[in-house]
């Protein structure tokens, strides 16, 4: 990197850390620590909720995905938009008019202490590695991008999280969240005008989508019932619904977020720009991916992407063949080149036959690419049998580091690291809320000052980023982390968010069933998981089924057998419900 | 003379009376346009 980038990075990070410290500085108080006195307007809290969900993971490897698979990833996106009315309807005025901290409280007014407590469990559990999986992703990235030692990135990253979101608590997080998701915004709409701009002169925007549509990239939206077809129009409506619920309803880095807003209608409308915005802001960052996958149509672009396993093989025994590889690569993308420049010129001719034609040709040296890429990661297996053999990741990164100007370079760096200290920040200051008001005061210290427990809430914050840090050391065995964050929250999700939907809508199941069906629950998702092939995407549906399922059959059971007197008593617990 | 009072909307209203009724449909109409729009560009572009 130049000395101007990483003044540019230096400059951005320092401003964001200095920005969030000082206004957080009155943070005294549990309420203003933890929930920022209930006091953000809509917007702080809609940025907020975005910026915790856009880690960097997707941050970096979103456009990769659009560059491998085009845009169909948007549909993944399509039930969030539904998730966010129907949790403004029925979850977010019962958390708000019982004035809780976690979402977990709230299964204490209906339900009872033990519900409430493995709740807290499940989703502390579920947290706490996702965290470590936060730190790990961008020091990773940052590890290939300064050549520093992954083990030192890791820490950076995971010490300048701790430090201020335990010296400003929630309000510190909320603040600099708005600066992070417009810097991350700001350097990607850069990105994309530095993609276009640097296309050959006689290649235009709308000739780049003709390339990208012609190589069936900008297929959005699939309309056919496939169960096979990972993302399509109706696995986008009803899974991506499922996760979005079990996501902004019940986890607590959401629901937390979400709190924050002064009012009711602060925080539904936060979550009504959040369902209006994510889609679009999703197809934008995918169509960055798409036209940088357009601009490596013009330019020759490595045959791997990951630079460190190049580098591997490169040094291996393996390196002429690696190298053969490489030649057949660059002739094939000459010829495709050619291809390129005859089908935008029949077009441009308006002749269909001969578009056609080089239609054809496109995709059949496209084909021919691919089976040279699949060659090269046999040769990176042979050389490394623990080689990662998925190189989308470094797509987008491959790119800003090669090819973005000075200055820009350290802008789109500084976006990484906010992204990732955004989402880990408001992870860890989830994980502290939860464990000091659902287990410290709650089962150890219940007449514990408001002073106390905020002590307690910065100890257990720095404690749960030591603990992400110690886990990112051993997060490289995990391989791809983007599966690797999905399958970890998808073993845990369906499990919470059936927990809270036989809150919401089995009013006549009592605490003690639906204890019982949650471990049901979680153990048929981790039977699931290590026995049969199904997909984890089905697991949050899976979960959420069981615990409706094993709590209403148990519940039946208790009335059979006497064990209660017709659900009086969970009468006067439905305050919320 | 009887009058009858009518409360004044708080953040308590019954979500889907008044004027959140309408937020969530824009919300879901802007989702459908959106879904109809990407179609309509993979299908141009096609």
């Amino acid at each position: 990197m130049s000395g101007i980038d990483w003044l540019v990075l230096g400059f951005t990070l320092a401003s964001i850390v200095g920005f969030g410290l000082y206004k957080s500085r009155a943070s005294s108080e549990l309420q203003r620590y933890l929930l920022a006195g209930r006091a953000l307007p809509w917007y702080t809290v809609a940025f907020s909720i975005m910026a915790t969900q856009a880690s960097a993971i997707t941050f970096t490897s979103t456009p990769g995905q659009a560059f491998a698979d085009g845009l169909r990833f948007v549909q993944y996106y399509f039930g969030l938009p539904i998730a966010m009315v129907v949790l403004s309807i029925t979850a977010i005025p019962i958390y708000r008019r019982l004035k809780v901290y976690t979402a977990y409280e709230y299964l204490e007014h209906r339900f009872d202490l033990k519900t409430r407590t493995l709740t807290s469990i499940i989703f502390l559990v579920q947290r706490g590695l996702g965290a470590g999986i936060s730190i790990y992703a961008p020091s990773i990235i940052l590890s290939v991008m300064l050549g520093w030692d992954v083990r030192i990135t890791s820490a950076v990253i995971g010490g300048a999280i701790i430090l201020y979101t335990t010296t400003g608590g929630v309000k510190a997080v909320s603040w600099t969240h708005v600066q992070q998701l417009t810097i991350v915004m700001l350097g990607m709409a850069a990105a994309f005008v530095t993609a276009v701009v640097l296309l050959p002169e006689d290649v235009s925007f709308p000739d780049a989508l003709a390339v990208a549509g012609a190589l069936g990239k900008l297929h959005a939206v699939d309309f056919h019932l496939d169960w096979d077809n990972r993302y399509n129009f109706w696995s986008g409506i009803i899974g991506g619904l499922f996760i979005a619920l079990a996501y902004f309803g019940t986890d607590q880095s959401q629901v937390q977020r979400t709190l924050t807003g002064a009012s009711l209608r602060q925080s539904r409308l936060a979550m009504m720009f959040n369902g209006l915005v994510k889609v679009p802001m999703q197809f934008f960052i995918l169509l960055i991916g798409v036209m940088v996958f357009v601009f490596y149509q013009f330019t020759v672009p490595p045959v791997v992407f990951n630079p460190v396993e190049t580098e591997r093989v490169r040094a291996s025994g393996y390196r002429e063949e690696y190298a053969r590889l490489e030649e057949a690569h660059a002739r094939v993308h000459a010829a495709k080149a050619v291809v390129l420049r005859d089908y935008l010129a029949a077009r441009e001719a308006e002749d269909p036959v001969r578009t056609e034609a080089a239609r054809n040709a496109l995709s059949a040296a496209e084909r021919q690419s691919g089976a040279i890429r699949d060659s090269a990661f046999a040769v990176l297996r042979a050389a490394n049998p623990l080689a990662e053999t998925v190189d989308t990741n470094y797509v987008f990164l491959t790119f800003i580091l090669n090819h973005l100007p000075v200055g820009l370079v350290g802008l789109l760096l500084a976006c990484v690291i906010a992204a990732s200290m955004s989402s880990g920040s408001g992870e860890l200051s989830a994980l502290a809320t939860t464990t000091v008001v659902d287990l410290y005061r709650r089962h150890f210290r219940p007449g514990a000052t408001d002073d106390e427990t905020l002590r307690v809430s910065r100890w257990a914050m720095a404690g749960w980023g030591a603990y992400g840090v110690f886990f990112a050391q051993f997060a490289d065995q995990l391989g791809s982390l983007v599966e690797a964050v999905n399958i970890l929250g998808s073993l845990f999700y369906g499990t919470m968010l059936g927990i809270f939907l036989v809150a919401f809508f089995f009013r006549w199941i009592s605490g003690t069933a639906v204890f019982a069906a949650a471990l049901a629950g979680e153990a048929v998702v981790l039977w699931f998981f290590a026995a049969t092939d199904v997909s984890w995407l089905w697991y949050n549906v899976i979960g959420c089924a069981a615990v409706c399922c094993v709590a209403a059959c148990v519940e039946v059971g208790i009335r059979m057998s006497g064990g209660r007197k017709g659900g009086r008593m969970h009468g006067t617990r439905q305050q919320g419900g | 003379m009887v009058t009858v009072n009518t409360p004044r909307p708080t953040d308590d209203t019954p979500p889907l009376v008044r004027s959140w009724g309408v937020i969530y449909l824009i919300v879901l109409l802007v989702l459908a346009a959106v879904i109809v729009g990407l179609y309509i560009l993979g299908w141009w572009y096609a």
